[in-house]
C-alpha cells in the first residue's frame, strides 16, 4: 500500500510517499527520512546562526572549521558543480541574495570580497579550510542533497518503491515509471505532465528567488523556469542553476552528467535537451 | 536502473500563446493531498501514550486574536490532543489550518507539556487560484470531505515539481500555537 506523509522542512512542504506493508513500518522509515531532511536543514541553513554555513561565515582567512560531514560532501560537490560549469554554479553568491533582500543580513561581519567560493574553501576530510572569508549559500544544492539522503534512509529501512519531494525538487525510486508534473511559471495552478522518471530526480527553478542569486546576462529571453531531469536530486538540483544561466550552452554539461533540460523562457517559448 | 524521458511537450507555438497555456496543462482547479490524521499524528508523537482525549479548547477573546493570523478574523475553538500514559501527562497536539496565498493546509503541532515543539506534521494540504482559497464558500466545501471524494480533481498527481510552495504561513501558525500553549501550560499529572 503506499503511504504519504509531509511535514514543514527546508522552507518548504517535504513530502515522503513509499510503498510500505504497513503504517507502522512506513512510520519508522519515514520519521528516518524526514530526521535526515531536518539535519541537512540545520547544518546548512543561512538563517541559523549556529549552523556549519554561518560558522564558516563568521571564520577568518586561515582558520580550519569543523562541520559534519553532510556539509562537507554538499560543499564538495558545490565546488565540483562550479569548476564543471565555469563558475556559473556559484554557492557564494550570500552576499547577493542578503544585498536583494532573499535572505536576512547575517551578523557575521563585512561581507567578503570576490574569490570563488571553490578557491576560498578547501575541503579537508571534515574540516573546511577557509583561504578567504566566504559567505555560502547552498540554497542551490541542499535541498537536492537532503532528498537523495532521505532516499537512502528510506531504503535503509527497506522501503523498496517511493518518493521524496520538497517543494519541487523530487526523486522517485523503485521499479515503477512514475510522471512528473510541472507547475506552469505563467500560472500556479496549471500543472504541465512533462516526464516519466523511473530511479531518477527532476528539479525546477523559477524566477524570483533565483533570479536573485544569478545576475542576469546577455541578449537571450530571460527563463521563466527551467526543469531538469538527473540521476540524482542533488545533480537536478545544482544543474537548474547552471541551465538558467547558461541555457544551449550547458549541453555537454548535461549530457556528461546524465541530464536534460527544459526551459520555459518568458516570451512563452521552450527548449529542451 | 535510473531512466528519465521527456513526455510529447505542447507545441512551443501553443506555449506563446499565453491565454492556451491552461489549455495545455491538466485542469487541476484544485489539487489537494491528504496525509495523515489528527489522531495518527498525536500516535506518532506519543508513541509511549497509554490514552488520548480529544480537548476542544474555546479561546478567550484576547487569546482568539493572537491565534489568528495578522488580519483574519478571531481563532475559533482550538482542537487539542492530550497524550497520557497512566495519569502522567505526556503532552498534546494542536490542530489548525493556514490559509495561504494558493493553498490552505490543515497541520498537528505536537507539543511536551512544557511546551516545547516535538513535531509538526501536515494533515492535508489544497491548492486553488490565489483568490479561492481565501473564500469561505471555497474552503467550506472541503469540510467532512477525504481524498476520495471527486472535488480533488488533481488528488491523482503524484509528482509535482515547479514555483517552490513557501511553507511560511505554516511556521507562522506554528509560532501562534507555541504561544498560546506557553501561556496555557498543562498540568504533569492528569485530572481524576
Amino acid at each position: 500500500m503506499m503511504h504519504r506523509r509531509a511535514r514543514p522542512l527546508l522552507g518548504t512542504l517535504v513530502e515522503v510517499r513509499a510503498q510500505a506493508a504497513s503504517a507502522t513500518a512506513f512510520d519508522g522509515a519515514a520519521d528516518a527520512a524526514f530526521d535526515a531532511v531536518a539535519q541537512v536543514h540545520a547544518l546548512m541553513s543561512f538563517h541559523e546562526a549556529a549552523s556549519d554555513l554561518r560558522r564558516i561565515a563568521r571564520a577568518r582567512a586561515g582558520e580550519r572549521v569543523g562541520v559534519h560531514p553532510h556539509t562537507a560532501a554538499v560543499l564538495v560537490r558545490a565546488q565540483r558543480w562550479a569548476r564543471a560549469s565555469d563558475g556559473a554554479f556559484d554557492a557564494g553568491c550570500a552576499p547577493r541574495a542578503v544585498a536583494q533582500g532573499w535572505l536576512p543580513p547575517p551578523d557575521d561581519g563585512a561581507p567578503p570580497g570576490a574569490l570563488p567560493f571553490e578557491d576560498a574553501l578547501e575541503v579537508d576530510g571534515s574540516d573546511v579550510i577557509v583561504h578567504a572569508p566566504v559567505w555560502l549559500d547552498f540554497g542551490g544544492i541542499a535541498k537536492g542533497y537532503a532528498v537523495d539522503l532521505a532516499v537512502a534512509r528510506l531504503r535503509r529501512a527497506g522501503v523498496r518503491s517511493g518518493a521524496v519531494n520538497a517543494g519541487g525538487d523530487l526523486r522517485v525510486f523503485g521499479a515503477l515509471e512514475e510522471t512528473v508534473h510541472v507547475r506552469s511559471p505563467f500560472d500556479a495552478s496549471a500543472l504541465w505532465p512533462v516526464a516519466a522518471l523511473r530511479d531518477a530526480a527532476c528539479a525546477t527553478s523559477a524566477s524570483g528567488a533565483v533570479a536573485a542569486r544569478i545576475p542576469a546576462t546577455g541578449d537571450a529571453p530571460a527563463p521563466r523556469s527551467v526543469t531538469v531531469l538527473a540521476p540524482s536530486a542533488c545533480a537536478a538540483d545544482a544543474l537548474t542553476k547552471i541551465v538558467w544561466l547558461r541555457g544551449e550552452g550547458s549541453v555537454a554539461l548535461l549530457r556528461r552528467s546524465r541530464a536534460r533540460a527544459l526551459v520555459v523562457r518568458a516570451d512563452g517559448s521552450v527548449w529542451q535537451s | 536502473m535510473t531512466s528519465h524521458r521527456w513526455l510529447p511537450f505542447p507545441d512551443r507555438r501553443v506555449l506563446a500563446g499565453a491565454g492556451l497555456l491552461a489549455a495545455a496543462a491538466v485542469p487541476a482547479v484544485v489539487w489537494a493531498a491528504t496525509y495523515s490524521t489528527a489522531d495518527e499524528a498525536a500516535r506518532r508523537s506519543f508513541k509511549s501514550a497509554t490514552a488520548f482525549a480529544d480537548v476542544l479548547v474555546a479561546p478567550s477573546p484576547d487569546d482568539a486574536a493572537a491565534l489568528a493570523a495578522p488580519g483574519s478574523p478571531p481563532h475559533g475553538a482550538l482542537r487539542t490532543i492530550e497524550a497520557r500514559q497512566g495519569d502522567t501527562v505526556l503532552g498534546r497536539v494542536i490542530v489548525d489550518s493556514v490559509v495561504g496565498k494558493f493553498e490552505l493546509i490543515d497541520y498537528a503541532v505536537a507539543l511536551d507539556p512544557a511546551g516545547k515543539v516535538l513535531a509538526v506534521e501536515i494533515l492535508t494540504y489544497r491548492e486553488g487560484h490565489g483568490s479561492e482559497v481565501r473564500m469561505t464558500s471555497w474552503r467550506n466545501q472541503f469540510v467532512g470531505k477525504s481524498a476520495a471524494d471527486p472535488v480533488h480533481i488533481g488528488s491523482d498527481i503524484s509528482n509535482i515539481s515547479g514555483a517552490t510552495l513557501s511553507c511560511t504561513h505554516v511556521t507562522d501558525g506554528v509560532h501562534r500555537l507555541v504561544a498560546w500553549a506557553a501561556r496555557h501550560p498543562m498540568a504533569a499529572k492528569a485530572a481524576a
